[in-house]
């Protein structure tokens, strides 16, 4: 099970719970691994027992230390950056990435292609105008890039799933 | 029928004052707003009044609001803080004029004290040492070189409308400042609108050192030995000492400098709590800065040192009580105290950053203080000073005292809120803060924030993390 | 006397060692070299940290065919047993791979009822992970009957606990149609796969040639066959996204509402969806836009993302309350309805029907699209199964007009004659039998007889004009109270949740019978 720090800058750190060992009626190990592309590191078992009802927790099962009470936040800082703290999965809708291959969402006629291979484009630029069902579809570009290739021209008819341009993130 | 205090002020000041009440059996009185209906101050207070308005203007610096309140409620005294209408003397006079005692010192202290000019005026007159410069505009180089001769090398060519510590430039010999001259003035047309120079004295490495004084209205006026606020940024104080380590054990020098805070403090018959301030050189040659008129946020070093309690002495002199205090003599000083001012707030850019608390812990050295308005759940708006709590630790030796502080900030748990936590670590581990010797110019030239470790630590999170699902598991 | 306690402590917990190792550590290094957890690593991942109870874990096989009884793994290479996701209690069952390639037998298929029948007992959820080569031959017919029961509980249970379906690996022939019958379906890219038939005897038979993965890989099925409701990069992300789900559905079909908690004020400044929808109709736009605005803390989790792009359809909340929301797509196909949408949108509207969960129906549509494909593919039957689903739900429906909703496909999108509760239109919304274009060409056919070349085109742009200045807006539709209120974009937030609170005792019953005739 993942937990996601996520700050305002949508920089990501990912803390998995590997594993869950649960010893006796007051000792519970946990297998805690830092995830750094894609690759689980910094993996550490962390011993929890309960005591006089507080929490105390070990590294190695031998030294305890107490820790400052928490119910499940929200919100957990770490010096400088504040995290908005998602438990189990990052929530849908936060942040999309997108291919840089545009295709074709529908039948349609390239009305207008306003940029050239090699141009530099920035997010939100249209970057190709289709007719489709009556309508004109602006074509934007996901991210900042540069145009890599255009694969259709002007006044085509093109179906479904073309892929029309490709761009290259900067 | 014991007399009835209202509390004109919120946060951590604002719960000291009530505790200092409840010492003289008085009611003490809290305002409850509509901005921070769950303020923890309220807890210490014997009664809440409900004082409408969304900001600060509506609230705490409503003059007529707060008089209106006070008369319908028979409030016998208001104890202002420090900050909001401390120093107003609009507002002292309004209480006076309803037949309400202001805790704090009479209006014509404040106003002579509140002017810059009168106050240096003032000063001189009373031979009390002033930064030697210009009384006014230099126009020329001649004339700049003229006063720097009479007040020696090194002076200060500072632009007369500056501010922010821009327009400044200082000089070591006549060639320099010769040769500075129109450049510093290009500086400060360009800047400020106003070529406009004084010629000042140049404080090296300047200390920041003030002296608390204490008087009653029958004509007692007393200093509780000094503090030195040198660690500032931006001309905010970030850790507060007392006695000076500056000073250290110069008897002597300590004795001139507050008996001459006194000296200026009977000079306008003060009558309450204030604080003295000076700036000392390398040389220990010290110069009276301006008078804080009010109690203020790092009286409780002082406190510390002396065993005596501050606002309490404060209420009762404005009553014409009896301070307890025979003479200049019975207060003595014992030991070493240091406080860290706790804000919410970078602890890298010091910007104020607001948020909410999500938990809150303390696991202090035996002794610790720490006079704050923190609790689960407190939200810090940007409508009010960043600073949540004042942590004070006090040794017999300055040592002893930074070894508490050390222990007390890492016994500090406050989550869920940025704060300057992480800087006073790092400066309390500073070598130049550990000697003692130390300038305004500290946070410049050691740059603490800079040492500040940022890197995500992993293992703390999952540690924090493995309670939390414990406790989830029913465990 | 405390050694004999002893020996029996210890022979419990070497069980239980052994039942964790399944098919061997070689099998299982096999299994991660795959990219794939193993079933257990699979339940641990998914479920709340050491929350799992399992079931039958000394379970094995009885069957004495083909020297069979040489081999028995303990569990017969299923994991059972209930956990915690997020608090909330489900079921949950895991094939291991590594015992025969996770091969369904009697015993296998015994250990799955069970926990079904315990998840229907109980009503809660059941999840069930699929990793699995197929019956087990040697079992002979007895695995049929295992499959066979397996599908008649995913029937009963069906509309009782939402029922969850993790394919995280083969599952082919007769094994598809327990997943299919279930109410979602994950699949993880590139392990997984799903199809009746495999290409090797579609090879034989059609003598087509295509790969596991071009036939029923992830991909295949979540964009092609609209099979597949979510397709993962890979197994982490896929428990992530069932747990986001889970958070969204009750634990069984009269489970009261929970609500779900949520900083984010009901009253907000909404500036961003002032502008959503273009001044110019010819315009597009993404319909997400506007759920993303609405929603509590912009989370909006979408089902079948890369099927019929041009209806949305997902859950979220509103002030706390979770909602399903179908949606028409103008930025896909205009926003059309065809045969691919209107039954996904059906199955979605009556899985919220089925468990309680409120509906809120987003309209931006300018009809069904035209054409043979669709007309020879059953548009007739499919698209009105939509219109059935509609009229069918009995739990509260919303229904907002943002701009287009033409014909009948009006009449479809959760109209208020088709039993919405509140309908609501912006300004910017055109409700009429056509578009102004054709309109005009039926209604004023006799004043353009005759007109050519300019005087036509002036003609018709006149007509046009009028028309669309009488007939493309809201007001018709308000006059005649088929809406209950105009509203403004910025108002959608606040005023969804105020319906939505009232809604929540609304009680409706349909005609006893034992069930309707829905055109499938």
């Amino acid at each position: 099970m993942r937990t996601y720090f996520i700050d305002n800058d949508k920089n990501e750190h990912v803390i998995d719970l590997t594993r869950t060992t649960v010893h006796s009626s007051d000792l519970v190990e946990f297998k805690f691994s830092y995830l750094d592309e894609q690759k689980l590191t910094k993996e550490q078992n962390v011993f929890v027992r309960k005591l006089a009802g507080q929490y105390f927790v070990s590294l190695d099962n031998k030294r305890w230390n107490k820790l400052a009470r928490q119910d499940a936040p929200t919100v957990m800082l770490n010096v400088d950056q504040v995290y908005e703290v998602f438990r189990g999965y990052k929530p849908s809708g936060l942040t999309d990435g997108d291919e840089g291959g545009l295709k074709t969402q529908m039948p349609g006629k390239v009305i207008k292609i306003p940029v050239s291979v090699g141009a530099e484009v920035s997010k939100g630029q249209t970057v190709i105008v289709l007719e489709a069902m009556k309508m004109e579809n602006e074509i934007k570009a996901s991210y900042d890039g540069v145009v890599k290739e255009i694969y259709v021209k002007e006044g085509q008819a093109l179906d479904n799933g073309v892929l029309m341009m490709e761009l290259e993130k900067k | 029928m014991t007399k009835r205090i209202l509390i004109a002020n919120r946060g951590e000041i604002a719960s000291r004052i009530a505790k200092a009440c409840r010492e003289l059996e008085y009611t003490s009185v809290g305002l409850w707003t509509e901005s921070e209906p769950h303020a923890k101050h309220l807890e210490f207070c014997d009664e809440w009044l409900f004082c409408p308005g969304e900001t600060n203007k509506e609230t705490y610096l409503n003059i007529d609001g707060l008089v209106k309140l006070a008369v319908d409620n028979k409030i016998d005294g208001v104890h202002p803080g420090y900050g909001f209408l401390s120093e107003n003397t609009d507002f002292a006079a309004a209480l006076e004029k309803a037949g309400i005692i202001f805790i704090g010192p009479n209006s014509n202290a404040v106003r002579l004290m509140g002017d810059k000019a009168i106050s240096k005026t003032l000063a001189e007159k009373n031979n009390i040492p002033v930064v030697p410069g210009s009384t006014g505009a230099v126009a020329t180089v001649e004339e700049a070189q003229k006063i720097a001769e009479e007040i020696e090398y090194p002076v200060l060519l500072k632009a007369v409308a500056g501010g922010g510590g821009r327009g400044l430039r200082p000089c070591f010999d006549k060639d320099e400042l010769a040769a500075n001259f129109e450049v510093v003035q290009r500086e400060a047309l360009s800047a400020f609108g106003n070529p406009d120079l004084l010629v000042e004295k140049f404080i090296q490495n300047p200390r920041h050192i003030e002296v608390q004084i204490l008087a009653d209205k029958k004509g007692n006026v007393f200093h509780f030995f000094e503090r030195e606020c040198s660690v500032q940024r931006r001309h905010q104080k970030i850790i507060e000492e007392a006695p000076s380590p500056f000073i250290g054990d110069d008897e002597a020098l300590r004795k001139d400098l507050c008996e001459t805070a006194v000296r200026l403090a009977k000079s306008v018959d003060y009558d309450s709590a204030g604080t003295v301030e000076f700036i000392m050189g390398d040389d220990k040659k010290f110069y009276f800065l301006e008078m804080n008129t009010r109690i203020q946020v790092e009286h409780p070093i002082t406190e510390e040192i002396t065993g005596i309690d501050l606002i309490v002495c404060m209420i009762q002199a404005a009553f014409g009580d009896d301070l307890g205090i025979p003479s200049q003599d019975w207060i003595t000083r014992s030991g070493h105290a240091i406080e860290c001012r706790i804000c919410a707030e970078d602890p890298i850019t010091m910007l104020p950053a607001p948020g909410k608390v999500t938990g809150f812990e303390t696991n202090f050295p035996q002794g610790t203080r720490f006079d704050n308005c923190i609790y689960k759940g407190l939200e810090v708006t940007p409508d009010f000073d960043p600073m949540v709590g004042k942590l004070v630790t006090k040794g017999l030796k300055r040592g002893v005292a930074l070894r508490k502080m050390k222990a007390a900030l890492n016994g500090l748990f406050v989550e869920g809120l940025k704060t300057n936590i992480p800087l006073h670590k790092v400066i309390l581990e500073n070598e130049k803060f550990k000697s003692g010797n130390y300038s305004t110019n500290f946070i410049k030239e050691e740059n603490p924030q800079g040492e500040i470790n940022i890197e995500f630590d992993h293992l703390r999170f999952y540690k924090m993390l493995a309670t939390i699902e414990a406790r989830r598991m029913g465990f | 006397m405390s050694d004999i306690l002893e020996l029996k402590r210890t022979e419990l917990i070497e069980k239980r060692k052994v039942s964790e190792i399944g098919g061997g550590e070689a099998r299982i290094a096999r299994q991660h070299d795959q990219g794939k957890y193993t079933a257990r690593e699979r339940i641990e991942r998914l479920i709340d940290p050491g929350t799992f109870i399992e079931f039958d874990r000394f379970v094995t096989h009885k069957c004495t065919q083909f020297g069979m009884e040489k081999t028995k793994f303990l569990g017969d290479g299923v994991v059972t047993g209930i956990g915690s996701i997020d608090g909330q209690r489900v079921a949950i069952y895991s094939q291991d791979f590594t015992c025969w390639g996770g091969a369904l037998g009697n015993a296998h298929a015994k250990k799955i009822c069970k926990i079904m029948d315990f998840a229907l007992e109980n009503r809660i959820p059941i999840i069930g992970i699929n990793d699995s080569g197929g019956a087990r031959i040697q079992e002979g017919v007895a695995s049929l009957a295992g499959y066979a029961d397996i599908f008649y509980r995913n029937v009963k249970a069906s509309g009782v606990i939402p029922q969850i379906s993790l394919i995280m690996g083969p599952c082919a022939g007769g094994a598809v149609y327990s997943p299919a019958i279930t109410d979602f379906i994950f699949m993880v890219d590139k392990t997984s796969y799903m199809f009746v038939t495999g290409p090797d005897v579609i090879k034989t038979v059609t003598h087509e040639e295509v790969s596991k993965e071009d036939l029923g890989g992830a991909t295949r099925h979540n964009e092609t066959s609209g099979v597949a409701n979510f397709n993962c990069k890979n197994e982490d992300e896929c428990f992530e996204r069932v747990r986001e789900l889970l958070t969204f559905l009750p634990s069984n079909n009269f489970a009261p509402r929970t609500k779900s908690p949520t900083s984010d004020p009901i009253y907000r400044d909404n500036l961003k969806i002032k502008n959503t929808v273009p001044a110019n109709p010819k315009k597009p736009y993404d319909m997400r836009e506007i759920i993303f605005d609405i929603v509590d803390d912009a989370h909006f989790l979408e089902i079948s993302k890369d099927y019929a792009k041009n209806v949305i359809v997902g859950f979220a909340a509103v002030g706390g309350i979770k909602v399903g929301i179908v949606a028409n797509q103008p930025a896909v196909l205009a926003g059309v309805l065809d045969i691919d949408s209107s039954v996904k949108a059906a199955r979605f509207v009556r899985f919220c029907d089925a468990f309680n969960i409120p509906i809120i129906s987003l309209v931006d549509v300018p009809g069904f699209l035209p054409g043979t494909v669709q007309e020879y593919g059953g548009i007739i039957k499919h698209g009105s199964k939509l219109l059935y689903a509609y009229a069918e739900a009995t739990v509260p429906l919303i229904t907002l007009i943002t701009r287009k909703a033409y014909g009948g496909a009006y009449d479809v999108m959760a109209s208020k004659h088709i039993g919405a509760d509140v309908n609501l239109a912006y300004p910017t919304a055109e409700i009429a039998v056509m578009g102004a274009d054709g309109a005009v060409n039926i209604v004023f056919r006799k004043e353009l007889a005759g007109l050519e070349g300019s005087t036509f085109d002036e003609k018709k742009a006149e007509l046009v004009a009028n028309y669309e200045k009488e007939f493309a807006n809201p007001y018709k539709a308000a006059e005649l109270g088929y809406l209950d209120a105009v509203i403004l974009p910025e108002e959608t937030r606040q005023r969804l949740y105020e319906y939505l609170v009232v809604l929540k005792n609304k009680k409706l019953e349909l005609p006893k019978r034992k069930h309707g005739n829905i055109q499938l």
